[in-house]
């Protein structure tokens, strides 16, 4: 008995080729008028390309806390961080996003503000802290209330004077825009959009964001080189700030009393999550990194000018029950130690990072 | 020669097709139902009026908690924890009053164990899904500012309170060391539940509210009204309505 063999008939039939055209043709025209290409802006100007979006561990530096357990980096779930982070629609209003306050030339704090205006130009009470080598960190906020990045975005979303939505409205907008469900099937699969994934994407977002191409960090792989200024501040610096401001991270991400007067906000600080007493008025150590693009300085801004936050370490120290030991002499420095610290705190600039196109809003 | 495979891959399709938690043959499902009493009333949200040790008569409004980490005993056996079992019962949705314990052996069960809460881990692994999703099911039962969840929330009113509202609310959080407020509940069913692939048992539990309010410390609601944050008064707290489950009944 012969054996039916339907491939080699179907393969050689004209009319099976003519259809398969016209059937790829008018696929691939819905394939193209569906997907919005996330590289693209609206008017068709190529965007920063994201193929080189990844999270490496720079050399020498100690091993992350996020895991992207669950959440490996794409290109496709940066672009899909990137958008939500720059998206007001995440406001009750559609007025403030994330980067309102995280702006990208500011390494993502909110320049030249000590606390910044959310929606409806409401204030708060802390400064907008900056946004890099956020995978090293153990808490997020000042007084480290949030455990895991991927629930820190519900805070200000939520909160009356930051964006003032409601999360779950939050992702109705998001699952009524056809834009956002293509852009969630491109990074996660599918069109779902939850909670879960939401935050995964803004985690992709923030924690893609690696400051490590500072002279500093080229002076460290050997690249560069520091002058002698620059030498003598970063040997001030080991002595006299680098238990705080721990290398390569510019801090250990405690929570200490750094002698700052309580203002009329008495802001508690840690003691706020803890209710430790011990824990009054700390506050989490911040990176010495990027300090160019974001004054003002400390929780609440208040000091506009690095002289102004050494001022505060030589005379300023407010002394308390809670003031870390390591500051009850002060931190004195001449003045020619002065300008050589200084001069070591600018090697941890990092232009590259403030002015990377690929972490621009690109709309 | 072509027909025993094309018949393997519609088998193997049909397989693979399966709803998750239809059971397998040799699995069976144990379902859990709730009804929360204060001693031995039905509780009814808003309009019930109860006593409570101390005297005080009080009403509730809102009656909600977490029950996770399903661990179930086989009768002269090993215990064997049920693996992503996480459930809110909230009084106020009678759909949450009963759940299921799935793909369990085929055998008798002599004991049902079980959280009280959301474990510690969970409280610390990022954004969670289904029972845990702040922006959904867990809507009202998460700290987003001090990250974790409240395993258990009561709220309501009563006379003795010297607020201007009445009202008082109990948010029960911590996980963490001293102040955890978890609780671990283990329940021996005198009848034994017997899972079968076509017969799923009821464990009928039992939560009596007004444990919430005496044992380890009698609650006197015109000092004790409002707890929001983990400290002695939430893991006393704990520690009264730890004993609030019992077993009503098994029907196989």
């Amino acid at each position: 008995m012969q054996m039916y063999h339907p491939k080699k008939t179907l393969f050689r039939s004209s009319r099976f080729w003519k259809r398969s055209l016209l059937g790829i043709l008018g696929g691939s025209l819905v394939i193209v008028a569906c997907q919005k290409d996330p590289e693209i802006t609206s008017n068709g100007k190529p965007k920063a390309p994201l193929d080189n979006i990844s999270f490496t561990v720079p050399q020498g530096w100690p091993a992350p806390f996020y895991t992207f357990a669950g959440n490996p980096v794409t290109k496709e779930g940066f672009a899909l961080g990137r958008k939500l982070f720059f998206d007001p629609i995440l406001s009750r209003d559609n007025s403030t996003s994330c980067g309102s306050c995280h702006q990208p030339f500011s390494a993502f704090s909110h320049l030249d503000h000590n606390i910044s205006h959310g929606i409806e130009g409401k204030v708060g009470t802390r400064n907008s802290p900056p946004i890099f080598n956020m995978a090293w960190h153990t808490s997020f906020f000042w007084d480290g209330g949030v455990n895991h990045i991927e629930n820190q975005p519900i805070n200000p979303i939520e909160n009356p004077v930051e964006m003032d939505d409601k999360m779950s409205n939050v992702i109705s907008k998001l699952q009524a825009s056809a834009e956002y469900r293509m852009m969630f099937k491109a990074a996660f699969g599918d069109e779902m959009i939850d909670y879960q994934r939401f935050n995964r994407a803004m985690a992709l977002f923030m924690c893609v964001l690696v400051s490590d191409q500072s002279k500093y960090d080229r002076v460290k792989r050997g690249t560069a080189s520091f002058t002698a200024q620059e030498q003598s501040g970063y040997a001030l610096f080991q002595s006299k700030c680098g238990a705080c401001h721990k290398e390569p991270l510019f801090t250990d991400f405690s929570f200490r009393n750094n002698g700052l007067a309580p203002n009329a906000v008495n802001d508690s600080g840690r003691a706020h999550i803890t209710h430790d007493a011990a824990d009054l008025y700390k506050f989490k150590i911040a990176s010495l990194r990027n300090l160019k693009y974001t004054y003002p300085y400390m929780h609440d801004g208040r000091f506009k000018t690095l002289d102004a936050v050494l001022d505060h370490y030589a005379t300023g120290i407010q002394s308390s029950p809670t003031l870390d030991p390591i500051l009850t002499g002060g931190i004195a420095l001449s003045a020619q130690e002065r300008s050589d610290l200084l001069a070591f705190l600018n090697t941890l600039n990092d232009e590259v990072f403030v002015s990377d196109p690929r972490f621009k809003e690109t709309n | 020669m072509r027909t025993p495979l094309l018949f393997a891959a519609a088998l193997l399709l049909m397989v693979s097709c399966r709803k998750k938690d239809d059971p397998q043959p040799n699995k069976g499902n144990m379902r859990i139902v709730i009804e929360n009493k204060v001693n031995n009333d039905p509780l009814v949200l808003q309009t019930g009026v109860y006593q409570n040790a101390h005297g005080d008569s009080y009403s509730v409004t809102t009656c909600k908690y977490f029950l996770s980490n399903f661990k179930v005993r086989k009768k002269g056996g090993a215990v064997v924890n049920v693996p992503e079992t996480y459930f809110l019962v909230d009084q106020g949705n009678n759909a949450s009053l009963g759940f299921t314990l799935p793909s369990l052996d085929i055998t008798e069960y002599d004991q049902v164990s079980f959280l009280i809460g959301v474990d510690s881990t969970r409280n610390v692994s990022g954004a969670q899904t289904g029972a845990l999703d702040p922006s959904g099911q867990a809507q009202g039962m998460f700290w987003d500012w001090n990250t974790g969840y409240i395993m258990a929330r009561m709220e309501g009113s009563s006379p003795q309170i010297p607020t201007g509202s009445g009202q008082f609310a109990f948010h029960m959080g911590g996980f963490k060391g001293a102040h955890s407020v978890l609780r671990y509940v283990t329940l021996d069913l005198s009848t034994a539940a017997n899972v079968q692939s076509n017969r799923t048992p009821e464990v009928h539990l039992k939560a009596d509210v007004n444990k919430w309010f005496e044992g380890r410390a009698v609650v006197d609601f015109s000092q004790t009204y409002l707890i929001m944050s983990p400290g002695t008064d939430a893991s006393r707290m704990a520690d009264n309505y730890s004993v609030m489950f019992s077993v009503d009944h098994v029907e196989n």
